[in-house]
């Protein structure tokens, strides 16, 4: 939640397992939840030992990316992508943030992975569904967080998410369903 | 086409939703002068601004509304307790009862105090429900060693915290319709 990614309680309980078959999750999440969490684990000695075992991680992050890149779900790609933003957002490596936040939208541009099926019904509510929306969005905060506080580029990658977004998901506002008079 | 689901269960679509009214703010507020881009002003998030500021004003009233309704009904309690202890002679147990009954009703009156210049209709119920709830504290507080309640704990004290939380600037009031 804090890094903006959402996954499947299942997804979850595997990361925390650390199962790396591959029939849940992604070894990639794994690897990158490995990396991130010695580099934020307070209690790990500042050893050689450490570093070399942390690398290790950063390693099989790298080449489960690649393996990722080969693979035909191009959602899943663009969740390592976004991933790897919100990773490089908490380490403040802004340039390269910025770099893996635009293969992550051009991903769901070339491939016009939306928030609603252009084919077929509309899915009902489930986890895959709560995951895939909450992805995309995430995509539009990334870019306007960067914009907003980090002085990155104005949000135009994320256009079409962003029209999508205000569009198709009847997000309820509060704030415009009150019957508040305000002349008075 | 679009989902038929309740979204405001999911906090990272209700974030995104945040940080584009935010940014939509901040354009149409002229903040960011050099994106020369969206300099283009949108009318209606002016409206959405304002509906904003009303809503935070309406969130705080009824926060407060319901903390009277909950403070009331204690310290109504709390009056029943010290008159049955009163009555029964138990002088240990009535102190004990008055005491917090005397804080429940000084918060209590702030609280009206409170509210009152932010709901202008309800005003002057809540003018008289503070001075109830003043002149029972100050019943309660007769026979009471006063020295351990000076006004500024009983009231200001009170007052200035809560008023620092709730209160708009007179700025935010401003967008909000309310003042002029």
């Amino acid at each position: 939640m804090t890094m903006g990614l959402r996954l499947r309680g299942d997804k979850q309980e595997a990361i925390m397992r650390g199962d790396l078959f591959g029939t849940v999750v992604h070894p990639f999440f794994v690897h990158l939840a490995h990396a991130l969490g010695m580099h934020y684990c307070k209690t790990l000695p500042d050893g050689k030992t450490a570093i070399i075992i942390q690398a290790r991680y950063a390693q099989l992050t790298w080449e489960s990316m690649a393996d990722i890149s080969k693979e035909q779900d191009r959602f899943l790609l663009l969740e390592a992508m976004f991933a790897l933003a919100s990773a490089c957002v908490f380490l403040r490596w802004l340039d390269i943030t910025q770099a893996y936040l635009l293969k992550a939208i051009h991903v769901a541009n070339e491939y016009r992975i939306s928030f609603v099926p252009k084919d077929g019904p509309i899915p009902v509510f489930s986890g895959d569904v709560h995951e895939h929306i909450a992805q995309l969005s995430q995509l539009i905060y990334l870019e306007n967080f960067l914009f907003l506080t980090r002085n990155g580029a104005e949000p135009q990658a994320t256009s079409r998410l962003e029209e999508e977004f205000r569009t198709e998901l009847e997000v309820p506002n509060l704030l415009q369903s009150l019957t508040f008079d305000m002349t008075d | 086409m679009s989902y038929p689901f309740v979204f405001d269960i999911c906090p990272l679509i209700m974030r995104t939703r945040g940080i584009l009214l935010i940014r939509d703010a901040i354009f149409v507020l002229g903040v960011y002068p050099s994106q020369s881009k969206f300099r283009t002003v949108r009318s209606e998030l002016k409206h959405e601004l304002k509906v904003i500021l009303a809503t935070l004003l309406k969130d705080w009233r009824t926060l407060c509304s319901k903390s009277i309704g909950q403070l009331q009904a204690h310290t109504d309690a709390l009056q029943k307790h010290l008159e049955w202890f009163s009555s029964v002679g138990d002088k240990e147990s009535s102190d004990v009862i008055r005491s917090n009954c005397t804080s429940c009703l000084a918060y209590l009156a702030n609280l009206y105090l409170t509210i009152a210049p932010t709901d202008y209709p309800a005003a002057p119920a809540m003018e008289y429900c503070c001075d109830a709830a003043l002149s029972t504290l100050g019943r309660l507080t007769e026979g009471m060693v006063m020295e351990e309640y000076n006004y500024f704990d009983l009231l200001l004290g009170v007052s200035k915290y809560f008023r620092a939380r709730v209160c708009l600037s007179p700025h935010q009031r401003r967008c909000a319709g309310r003042e002029p």
